[in-house]
């Protein structure tokens, strides 16, 4: 049923007859091609040795703490084989928490534990997790399966996040999360990522996620994508995913904005997910952010980054960039007409 | 200075470098093979006459360069002699002419050096000529030795030529007569003239090549003939006569001796057009001609080309034949890295690993591509199924790809068996399978389907097989290999583009696809 729902969706939003774009089409609405994002931006501006920074979770949250940045409470961290079938005592009676690799990409290899009967655990979606296979997935994660390069890799165990509820409407199963996009410390453009049935709760876009984008000044959802096609209501639930006031944006903006800094990446995607007790935490860093977000906006984010290009370094740094945000967001299309 | 114009800097330096490296060696190889392939050859006259009335001059035709047949050297030594070189204005001879007051016996002597270049063989022998009106009737008109009157001329000539015939078409029949419809014929017997040898139907070499020149000429075709020699190692060589007639304004050479028609071979080099002798003299007595033709041996440095010396480490055709298949496939990895390169980032598409389809095409190539499919197809269904039967042990990485390793290699060698049970003949060389990669493949792709979907695991194995089919078109033309190893310096050529795909910051084809809703 939810296929028919989505293919509905799908030839109501896309009626267009066309198979592909010519470059120069894309050209003049400041498309980012991936080519164009590695060569112009990550190789420019994110200096390979701070990657670890970004890469690894453990040192992002370090990172997040010492400047004050929220982000889910670590309970513990596993880094040898001989520790896993200590787990269970290490996790004592917690029944929800998140288990990640900590050098994982596009959420590879997170277990999210929701419920727990005895050793018996149980997914946010009902599945259970036996420990055996936990154990597992422990020993798998350890021996670098996830990890970016493949070599060994640590486990962070941390708080489960439960999301604000204002973002229940628009999410189906599982927590939707914000991402960031930053260029030279300032935010350029920003989307929310919603699970689907699709996509196995998980809020990845190429699983087949929805994607909405966020004004920059007022926290509200436009735009929308999924699977690369531009829609407007969700495939599950057939609400609109436009027109939603995010809690605690400000928040958002300023912790991307410290966390950039703190990065010193010149290209950096920052995810949060709205907490409904504490507010905005950073799940991570991303230093090769995805170009969906164009999608999401209908718009190309190479004006807008041109733009901050163009600003001066005051501008671009301290109290400065909410002006510059404001500027961002209040141009009309013609601005950023190539 | 820029990353960008640091790029296109060091690419075109490649390029140069490239460049440079490659003419360097096509030259030095082709002047080394033409040294080997070129001759050279000593021509030597000694002629010797006797004269006694003081006007009296004697010709001696010298030989021409030609485009396959270069005279380097020429020496020419007459004693007491007054000697003049002319050029006949109408044949374009060159002649040395010889006379003095003095009575007595005289002595010529010459001595040519002749190259002969095989390379030039696709050449025109001829040159493009008008022949003027004088010069055409020169050619068509009745000599000594040459007479076109004479009946049975004619007669044969009504009985082979037709007005309804080519010119081409003509010559042809004629030459056809005159080489094989004429019996070999003794000198003695006369068959040196025309009108005895059509009479018998035999004829003499210097026979036939009359004939061919007066049925010619009698049928309005402009003929000459031609005295040269044939360079070849001779003591005392016969100069030998053939024919040339105009045809389509060249002097097309025909031999009805030795049956040679449009073109005569490199080594024939002619002395003399429009004649048969290559010394005359009007008066001169007991005029006797020597000829020798010697092979001169080539240049030592040519001959000690494989003298051991350090420059030669950058020559791969010097290493033994079995190592030439495998430097020219690792000389073709990077060809294979580089259509990976264009198809991940100009088109788009992606695959599982970066060189997993550039080893997987390469462990095809000296393989029946029919039987390594299916070996291959095989190898990766068992080594999932496999990987699948495993996933419930719950065994660490590296054990659990082993077990993949071990019943992938299994899997192979017991089908290498089946297949050479089946069928004994059919040289299963797809052992070659780049083992480990497949392990590698088969984990990921497992991996890659349980976290991304089945979907985009599939995704990528379709853009893996159609990358490595056509790393495997351009792998597997060979010639491409055996160039990598002579040339290997063409790869300079590759690591630029490299860089200029690397600095390729344009849209992929995926993209014009993947963007297309931003266009409405």
């Amino acid at each position: 049923m939810a296929v028919s729902q989505n293919r509905k969706t799908f030839t109501m939003e896309n009626d267009s007859k066309r198979f592909w774009a010519w470059p120069e089409e894309l050209h003049r609405r400041g498309i980012l091609g991936i080519n164009q994002r590695n060569v112009d931006f990550i190789l420019e501006h994110n200096p390979r040795g701070f990657y670890p920074r970004v890469d690894n979770k453990l040192k992002t949250k370090e990172i997040c703490q010492e400047h004050g940045i929220q982000v889910p409470e670590t309970y513990f961290v596993m880094t040898e084989h001989s520790q896993c079938p200590r787990f269970l005592e290490m996790i004592g009676n917690r029944t929800e928490f998140v288990v990640k690799p900590a050098t994982g990409a596009a959420g590879r290899g997170i277990v999210v534990v929701a419920g727990r009967l005895g050793n018996n655990f149980f997914s946010t979606s009902g599945r259970l997790i036996e420990w055996t296979d936990l154990r597992h997935h422990l020993s798998t994660i350890l021996s670098g399966l996830y990890s970016l390069g493949g070599q060994l890799d640590q486990i962070i165990v941390e708080r489960r996040i439960v999301s604000h509820p204002m973002l229940k409407s628009i999410a189906v199963e599982g927590t939707p999360d914000i991402r960031v996009i930053l260029y030279r410390g300032v935010p350029a453009m920003a989307m929310i990522r919603l699970p689907t049935r699709a996509s196995g709760g998980r809020a990845n876009l190429h699983q087949g996620a929805v994607a909405a984008a966020i004004e920059l000044n007022t926290g509200r959802t436009f735009g929308g994508v999924c699977r690369d096609r531009a829609i407007t209501l969700h495939p599950d639930t057939q609400h609109p995913i436009a027109g939603v006031e995010l809690p605690f944006w400000h928040e958002v903006l300023e912790g991307s904005m410290k966390l950039s800094d703190a990065l010193e990446m010149g290209y950096v995607g920052i995810d949060f997910v709205i907490d409904a007790d504490t507010g905005p935490v950073v799940l991570e860093a991303n230093a090769r952010p995805g170009l969906a977000i164009q999608l999401a906006h209908r718009q190309g984010i190479v004006p807008r980054l041109k733009y901050i290009d163009s600003l001066t370094d005051l501008q671009r740094s301290g109290e400065h960039r909410w002006d510059v945000i404001e500027s961002i967001a209040t141009k009309s299309n013609d601005f950023w007409r190539v | 200075m820029s990353a960008r114009v640091l790029s296109q800097l060091v690419a075109l330096g490649f390029i140069l470098l490239g460049l440079i490296a490659f003419s360097m060696r096509y030259y030095s190889r082709t002047e080394a093979r033409i040294a080997l392939q070129d001759s050279l050859w000593r021509l030597t006259y000694d002629i010797g006459f006797d004269l006694g009335d003081p006007e009296t001059e004697v010709t001696v035709s010298l030989p021409t360069s030609t485009s396959a047949a270069e005279v380097e050297v020429e020496e020419l030594s007459y004693t007491n002699l007054r000697g003049e070189i002319r050029e006949t204005p109408l044949s374009k001879n060159r002649e040395l002419v010889v006379n003095t007051n003095i009575a007595g016996p005289f002595n010529v002597k010459a001595e040519f050096d002749i190259r002969l270049r095989p390379r030039h063989s696709w050449d025109e022998q001829n040159t493009f000529e008008t022949l003027s009106a004088s010069g055409r009737t020169r050619f068509l008109r009745s000599d000594e030795t040459i007479v076109t009157t004479a009946p049975n001329v004619q007669e044969v000539v009504q009985t082979i030529s037709r007005d309804d015939l080519t010119d081409g078409e003509r010559i042809q029949r004629l030459f056809d007569f005159c080489s094989q419809e004429l019996k070999p014929g003794l000198a003695s017997d006369g068959y040196d003239n025309v009108a005895t040898a059509l009479a018998n139907h035999r004829a003499t070499s210097l026979g036939r090549a009359r004939a061919l020149v007066t049925l010619c000429r009698a049928d309005k075709i402009p003929a000459r003939l031609v005295v040269g020699f044939e360079l070849r190692q001779a003591e005392n060589p016969r100069p030998h006569v053939w024919v040339e007639a105009f045809h389509g304004n060249l002097w097309v050479p025909f031999d009805p001796t030795y049956g040679y028609a449009r073109h005569m071979p490199d080594n024939f080099i002619p002395i003399r057009r429009d004649g048969e002798v290559i010394v005359r003299s009007a008066t001169a007595k007991d005029l006797t001609q020597k000829y020798s033709i010697m092979r001169l041996a080539p240049p030592e440095k040519v001959l000690q080309a494989e003298m051991r010396r350090p420059s030669q480490v950058f020559d791969l055709t010097r290493l033994p034949v079995e190592m030439h298949q495998v430097m020219s496939l690792m000389l073709l990895l990077p060809l294979g890295a580089l259509i990976t390169a264009i198809f991940r980032n100009i088109i788009g598409i992606r695959t599982l690993g970066t060189f997993a389809p550039a080893l997987l095409a390469m462990s095809f190539i000296y393989a029946a591509w029919g039987t390594g499919l299916v070996i291959l197809i095989s190898v990766l269904m068992a080594g999932y199924v496999g990987r699948s039967l495993l996933d419930p042990l719950h065994l660490l990485m590296v054990p659990r790809s082993s077990i993949v390793l071990t019943i992938i290699i299994l899997f192979v060698v017991f089908g290498v068996s089946v297949i050479d049970y089946m069928a004994p003949a059919s040289g299963v060389r797809a052992v070659l399978l780049p083992l480990v990669i497949l392990t590698i493949l088969i984990e990921r792709f497992f991996v890659t389907s349980e976290e991304d979907g089945a979907t985009f695991a599939v995704q990528l194995v379709v853009g893996t097989f159609v990358v490595a089919a056509f790393c495997y078109l351009i792998l597997s033309w060979e010639e491409i290999g055996q160039i990598l190893l002579i040339y290997p310096e063409l790869h300079f050529f590759t690591i630029a583009a490299f860089i200029w795909i690397g600095r390729y910051s344009g849209y992929r084809l995926v993209e014009l696809w993947r963007f297309r809703d931003m266009v409405k």
